[in-house]
């Protein structure tokens, strides 16, 4: 009988690196091992090593393994990085997370990922870990004490996981966040590790607009550490990765031969199919702003001085609904005069439903400076 | 007793019933009196958020809450096992709790709703994303039925354990209550390649086979194997509706293979899933058929490619017929004309005209219309966006020569007199018969005029050729009996016409006022030598 190994490094060759993949599943179903029951047998341990630094290709592949792929006889390990981005959470308003105006002249992209959670910067420095397991398999404690061991053991940080599963060192400082996302039958834990993040840009990208209410989720900020400057000159994101890896195969298995090893991922459709579509929403405005949940932002617009009554400026709020403006109304109305609420009024009637950006002020207070023959053909209609 | 029942009448929208403290405090401040709404609420948008589909109040509904139930628990679920609703009687709301989540989690919060009250949800369709600390958890249902009663709204604290929506199944489900096996739901082990986000016809290795237990019980009943029947829910699930169309192609088949194929020509096949092509009962009590006679067939078909003129009329007729055509007719007394056809021969004769007929006579009564009915001498564009009024009568003719239909036309009808039309005419006939005619002559026509009653027919329909908007046909002259304006029977000479014009412009009654005075110019002659331009 051809041993797994040999009968695995045989298909990678004809069928390339997921050639490996399919032996491991058609070798458990086919032939069970005659000692270990099946129902307790643990699952096979997966380390899947991205190619691609695109943030939407790596959180396209992330989402399409969470609805595609079984985990019962599988725990997969996911490792990938990014070229500079910005990561908020599912339920969160990207122009409170993020330094919108920045970014957008910086030519940084803003992801909005399938958990929840709170907002990330990503760079080159920075190592992305997704653990995926079976629901009712899901335990964010075992990963996150899983990767406090191989800081400890292979690189000799202390580290722990405080009760926010964060993962910090030293006094309180951050190295890595987490979120997850539940399904019916998969879950998936993920977190970042800090290693040799800009720092500096990682706080000016976060700034983001704090004047904003809403109910979306807020991130928790945090001081934040990287675990280079702590390790060591020659601790890289490659070496732990490797070690993460290692670690995470060798971990339950006695018998290391069963380890499938490393895979490289090339995250495209024609590996994954589907994988395309899932790309395209996820870099689609419907989803990172259609998805912000409703939020007020009130500022100050001066008025000219046809339409002030006691004071020279009004608060206007733009109240705002997965990103498509729902209304614009006046703080305070009942100083205003009537000409002012009416106007407002018509203001909020022509904004409602389209789509809210930065520079509706701007564009409301241009409203308000109509000049005044428009105001008195309203009066004859 | 009244009035030892508080009554308080409110309105949910600013009762914020879900946090604790508020409800304890609602039961401090109005003592154990609340009122109870009817259960069949919609949810409660308490918050300053603003969608008015969700307000709700109440009607007078005064009923005395009993001290015991003083704990902070959601209204709604009182009010459901109080039975106070009016469920149908062949359905069943069954609450769906928010089962355990996982981590110890004794709350979560309501982040986005994917269904709203009264959509129908299949097994397994997501209901709801809630998020715990850091993990944005996806609900599903677990029955099928239909959503009654969503518990929470967007942002509000759901707990576990509790009813987060209450499922209306119909009662026949009797599984309702049974666990799914979750062993048999999750497929295994598919390759990567084979993978596909959505695919609608996902076959299943054979022995796997997804459905609830009730619709396997209707399998069952009607005797079918499962394994027969394709389906199209999620993961290649088998539903109720699978199981009827499995039921009713399982008829339909029996009744195409018992029918005996009579066909003439053999390459045809009645496929078996249209059971309205005649294929019914079986063919009983008919007289026998005379077996056909074989026709033969002297010769091959031939194939030829279309091109030249034909090509040309079939692009220009499939362009017609986007026109919205409508059509008038009318019958028009040529008698005076033809009383006087000899001399106008003559005439012809003398002018140089061999075998003067009547159409010219027939396209310059035409032109002098068109002049008091510019519209129908008129050019629409594609999109007709834009009408133009032509200046000049370009009247064609359509000519049935070797290749085919061709209409070359007459230019500036309304400077010509009857004599000059009639020339163009024949050159323009004698170029068609020889193949000569120019490019001058077949395009920038406004209006058109078919003589096929020079062939035949009477009333006919034709098609306008675009970018014109009106086009006539004349039929043959026949003699028939007519009155006359004192009451007598008499010969007359009738000749039937038949306008299309482009509705889209020109409207019935302008088109019928223009025949009306076309007709008048041919049926008195004099007319149109007054009128004469």
């Amino acid at each position: 009988m051809l041993s797994l190994k040999k009968l695995s490094t045989n298909l990678v060759r004809n069928y390339g690196p997921l050639g490996a993949v399919s032996t491991s599943l058609y070798g458990s179903t086919s032939q069970p091992s005659p000692s270990r029951p099946r129902a307790t047998e643990p699952p096979k341990r997966v380390v899947f090593i991205s190619q691609s630094t695109d943030v939407f290709s790596n959180l396209a592949f992330e989402d399409w393994l969470y609805k595609n792929w079984s985990f019962e006889k599988r725990s997969i390990l996911f490792l990938w990085r990014n070229s500079p981005c910005v990561v908020i959470g599912r339920h969160q308003n990207p122009l409170v997370e993020a330094n919108i105006p920045y970014l957008e002249s910086a030519g940084v992209p803003v992801a909005r990922r399938g958990s929840g959670g709170g907002a990330v910067y990503h760079d080159h420095g920075n190592l992305n870990c997704t653990f995926f397991t079976a629901k009712e398999r899901y335990d964010r404690r075992q990963n996150l004490e899983l990767i406090c061991n191989v800081l400890n053991h292979d690189f000799g940080i202390q580290a722990r996981a405080n009760n926010r599963d964060d993962i910090v060192v030293g006094h309180d400082n951050k190295v890595s966040g987490t979120a997850a996302k539940l399904g019916r039958t998969s879950a998936y834990h993920h977190c970042t590790l800090l290693v040799r993040t800009d720092r500096q840009q990682l706080r000016l990208a976060l700034q983001g607009d704090k004047t904003i209410q809403s109910k979306a989720t807020h991130s928790v900020s945090s001081g934040v550490a990287n675990l280079g400057d702590i390790g060591g000159k020659d601790m890289t994101v490659e070496k732990l990765l490797a070690s993460l890896g290692r670690t995470f195969l060798t971990e339950q298995e006695q018998d290391p031969r069963l380890a499938n090893g490393f895979t490289l991922i090339n995250p495209t459709d024609d590996w994954f199919p589907g994988l395309g579509k899932i790309e395209a929403d996820l870099r689609s405005v419907e989803w990172i702003e259609g998805k912000t949940p409703r939020f007020t932002i009130s500022r100050s617009v001066s008025l000219p001085p046809c339409l002030a009554g006691t004071s020279a400026s009004a608060n206007i709020t733009v109240q705002a609904y997965h990103g498509v403006v729902e209304e614009v109304r006046l703080e305070d109305g009942l100083i205003a005069c009537e000409e002012l609420t009416d106007l407002v009024l018509d203001i909020s009637t022509s904004l409602k439903g389209t789509p809210y950006t930065p520079g509706i002020f701007c564009d409301i207070s241009n409203r308000i400076r109509l000049p005044q023959p428009l105001h008195t053909q309203r009066s004859f209609l | 007793m009244a009035s030892a029942l508080r009554c308080i009448k409110f309105s949910y929208r600013f009762l914020n019933i879900n946090h604790g403290p508020t409800q304890t405090n609602i039961i401090s401040q109005h003592g154990p009196w609340c009122v109870y709404g009817r259960a069949h609420m919609h949810t409660h948008k308490l918050t300053h958020a603003h969608t008015p589909t969700r307000l709700v109040t109440t009607t007078a509904c005064w009923l005395p809450l009993s001290p015991t139930h003083t704990h902070t628990h959601t209204r709604l679920v009182h009010a459901h096992t109080r039975s106070l609703h009016t469920t149908l009687p062949t359905h069943k709301l069954v609450p769906f709790i928010l089962a355990d989540i996982g981590e110890g989690i004794k709350e979560v919060i309501i982040k986005e709703w994917y269904v709203n009250e009264g959509d129908t949800v299949a097994q397994f369709d997501s209901l709801c994303e809630v998020q715990s600390d850091k993990a944005s958890v996806t609900i599903t249902s677990r029955y099928d039925g239909v959503v009654r009663n969503m518990h929470y709204s967007v942002d509000d604290t759901a707990f576990v354990g509790k009813p987060l929506v209450d499922i209306e199944v119909s009662k026949e489900d009797d599984s309702v209550g049974a666990e799914v096996q979750e062993g048999e739901a999750i497929s295994v082990g598919r390759p990567v390649e084979e993978a596909v986000m959505e695919s609608d016809t996902f076959t299943l290795p054979k022995g796997k086979i997804l459905t609830t237990p009730a619709v396997r019980r209707m399998a069952t009943q009607h005797k079918i194997a499962l394994h027969e029947v394709v389906g199209s829910g999620k993961d290649g699930r088998i539903l109720k509706e699978d199981l009827l169309l499995f039921l009713e192609h399982g008829k339909s088949k029996t009744t195409t293979t018992t029918k005996p194929m009579t066909t003439t020509t053999p390459s045809s096949r009645v496929p078996p899933t249209h059971t309205h092509t005649g294929v019914g009962a079986p063919v009983v009590g008919v007289p026998p058929v005379p077996s056909p006679v074989m026709v033969k067939v002297l010769g091959q078909d031939r194939k030829e490619v279309i091109k030249g003129f034909k090509k040309a009329m079939v692009k220009s007729m499939s362009l017609a017929m986007q026109i919205p055509h409508f059509g008038y007719c009318d019958e028009i007394d040529v008698t005076r004309l033809v009383e006087v056809k000899a001399s106008l021969r003559a005439v012809g004769e003398a002018a140089g005209i061999p075998r003067m007929s009547l159409l010219p006579i027939f396209i310059k009564a035409a032109s002098l219309a068109l002049t008091h009915f510019p519209v129908i001498n008129a050019s629409v564009d594609d999109k007709c966006e834009n009408i133009t009024y032509k200046a000049s009568h370009n009247i064609g003719v359509a000519m049935d020569t070797k290749e085919g239909l061709v209409v070359p036309n007459i230019k500036g009808v309304q400077a010509l007199s009857v004599v000059e039309v009639a020339g163009e005419l024949i050159r323009l006939h004698q170029a068609g018969l020889n193949a000569t005619l120019t490019t001058h002559d077949i395009t920038a026509g406004t209006f058109t005029l078919s003589n096929i009653g020079s062939i035949g027919g009477t009333y006919a329909k034709p098609v306008i050729l675009p970018p014109e908007v009106a086009i006539g046909a004349i039929g043959k002259i026949q003699v028939l009996p007519r009155y006359d304006s004192v009451g007598q029977v008499n010969k007359a000479h009738i000749m039937q016409v038949s306008w299309s014009a482009d509705h889209r412009v020109i409207d019935g009654a302008t088109m019928a006022r223009f025949s009306n005075l076309w007709k008048a110019y041919i049926e008195n002659p004099v007319t149109m030598m007054m009128y004469m331009k």
